[in-house]
């Protein structure tokens, strides 16, 4: 996991807040919104993706994306070039975002631990490609609202050989 | 199918035709003349550091299985059981004392010798003294400073000999290591691409896409987001025009193998890790060896047909051929034995930022292997070009040829010199 400071113990929040903030993720990100999407981390925020089942952090194991904020403004830049062959033509994707559990308490950093299943439809240069697994977060409740500490992406098939990809889940 | 005649007419000193890359029979051919007949990189030892540690891989569309004994010894064996021909082990990597077939149950040890048959009163003696029950091996298996190579002909030169000048690329990758040694278990990333073998080959050493095919990862100063150990400008200095990549050279050896130069305008990296690495050679070697390990003179390095490193990046990536338009490629970040754990950490961070399926570099490699392989089912256009700089190439000082860096004269080498006397073969 990647080291967070730990904070002052969250309050848990109603749950259908934390599932409305999960699919305003997903819209962003399916809008291609993603300078909005990346406001939802904090400035420490970080994007994580494995490749197995067990990992215990990115610095370790090769990893499928591991992203801080630098990161991802990095991928945004790139995403916006016209020139992005991978992008040529450009995905589209439905995220869909289920089984929504909040755990009753804070975890061991503060954060409010939020764990759901995922799928993702993509379509692009006439193929169609669907993801899927588990999403774990840490959330912080702030004045603007719920941001993501950290969004763990654990894919049914972290281990395989991938196609390539230029969306986050 | 095709005749030497055949294969020769599609070969050109400045071009192949496009039947190299479609063709399914050509496929199948490279699968047996290519794969079946020269030394093939497998795995490297560390991934079967400890005993009865084993990993699953293939030579071309061979099932292997690579293990070590409780002797410490490395096996590269078949993986496919002596019975009725099941593969034996499914799991991708692992550590158990031996093997034991889904179907009827024979058991091999470790080594791959076979070590019981269920019910054996059914078999005569002679029978179960055949060595063929054993698990099969490739004719030929050998390594360089932890690179396992195979080779499931006999009758190939000694490795040592195959690899040649290509060697030293391997020693200068060793060399940054404090132990002399690297490791590859930070595990690794898998990409398919719906293309031939031949196009992630084509690009091992190729210095001429670089400013086209990845223009979209360059910042306004024309360098690539924070590559590990710094990266080189695209750009001349203050300008959006592409910076000229032929001093840099590129060169290669008669077995297909080649390399490409120093990249111009890096530096070495100046965090406190490197310092720490750096400090650590200059125990190990003095000051003035230690400049010539951290000297980045080869950049990119390939072995054919299906290994290419990075010393910078360090990774290696081992091409795996599926089928005629389809192919995995595996990336392994390369950890530094004795290397600060920041150093190894940064290290195995980069490699998901530049080469992971989801990179930002290599995913426009791969965008375009695949537009390619659209491409060339034209058959109004029969010919993929190599020509340039033809004929700029002069005898470098270790043992190949060297030439600008934009040149494509490895892959004429390659083409001309390596894959059609062997497809010829």
């Amino acid at each position: 996991m990647t080291t967070t400071a730990t904070l002052a113990p969250q309050t848990i929040p109603d749950i259908r807040e934390v599932e409305q903030f999960l699919y305003r993720e997903a819209e962003l990100l399916d809008l291609k919104q993603w300078e909005d999407w990346a406001d939802l981390f904090t400035a420490d925020g970080t994007y994580w993706i494995p490749t197995a089942e067990d990992q215990a952090d990115p610095y370790t194991r090769a990893s499928i994306m591991f992203d801080d904020r630098q990161m991802m403004a990095n991928r945004i830049r790139r995403l916006r070039h016209p020139e992005i062959h991978a992008q040529t033509p450009a995905s589209r994707t439905t995220h869909l975002v289920t089984n929504v559990m909040v755990e009753p308490r804070p975890d061991p950093d503060g954060c409010i631990a939020v764990r759901c299943g995922f799928l993702m439809l993509e379509y692009r240069a006439e193929s169609q490609f669907t993801y899927g697994g588990r999403f774990r977060y840490q959330l912080v409740a702030t004045a603007e609202g719920l941001r993501i500490r950290s969004k763990t992406v654990h894919m049914v098939n972290c281990d395989a050989a991938h196609h390539l990809m230029a969306i986050w889940f | 199918m095709y005749a030497p005649d055949d294969l020769r007419a599609m070969v050109r000193p400045d071009r192949v035709h496009r039947k190299l890359y479609v063709d399914p029979d050509i496929f199948d051919l490279e699968m047996d003349r290519i794969y079946g007949r020269s030394w093939v990189f497998v795995c490297h030892e560390s991934q079967v550091a400890k005993p009865n540690d084993f990993i699953t891989t293939r030579i071309g569309r061979q099932p292997l299985l690579v293990t070590r004994d409780r002797g410490g010894e490395l096996h590269v064996l078949f993986n496919r059981c002596g019975h009725r021909g099941v593969k034996l082990c499914a799991d991708a990597e692992g550590n158990r004392a031996g093997f034991r077939c889904p179907y009827h149950g024979w058991a091999y040890r470790i080594d791959g010798r076979l070590a019981g048959i269920p019910y054996r009163d059914g078999y005569s003696e002679d029978f179960l003294k055949d060595p063929d029950l054993d698990l099969a091996r490739p004719a030929r298996v050998d390594s360089y400073r932890g690179f396992v190579f195979a080779s499931l002909s006999a009758d190939v030169p000694p490795l040592d000999e195959h690899l040649g000048g290509i060697k030293r690329s391997i020693d200068d990758l060793c060399d940054r290591a404090p132990d002399g040694e690297i490791l590859a278990q930070a595990g690794c990333n898998r990409y398919i691409v719906r293309a031939n073998w031949k196009m992630q080959m084509d690009n091992g050493v190729d210095l001429y896409h670089a400013p086209f095919a990845h223009h979209s990862t360059l910042d306004e100063d024309g360098r690539q987001f924070s590559r590990h150990g710094g990266g080189p400008s695209f750009y001349k200095p203050g300008t959006r025009i592409p910076v000229d990549f032929d001093p840099m050279g590129v060169h290669g050896f008669p077995n297909g193998h080649g390399y490409q130069g120093a990249v111009p305008q890096v530096p070495n990296p100046d965090g406190l890790a490197f310092q720490e690495l750096k400090a650590m050679l200059i125990a190990k070697h003095g000051e003035e060896r230690t400049t010539e390990i951290l000297t980045y003179d080869r950049f990119n390095s390939m072995i054919y047909p299906n290994l290419t490193f990075q010393a910078m990046g360090q990774h290696f990536r081992v091409v795996m051929p599926l089928d005629v338009d389809r192919t995995e490629v595996r990336i392994y970040p390369v950890l530094m034995k004795g290397a600060p754990d920041d150093w190894n950490r940064d290290a195995v961070r980069s490699v998901a930022a530049t080469h992971s399926p989801a990179s930002m570099i290599q995913t426009d490699d791969v965008a375009v292997f695949e537009r390619a392989q659209e491409g060339l089912q034209a058959s109004g256009a029969d010919w993929v070009m190599f020509a340039r700089h033809m004929g700029a190439e002069i005898p470098n000082n270790v043992g190949g040829h060297g030439a600008p860096g934009s040149s494509e004269f490895v892959l004429r080498n390659q083409y001309n010199d390596v894959w059609l006397p062997l497809m010829c073969q």
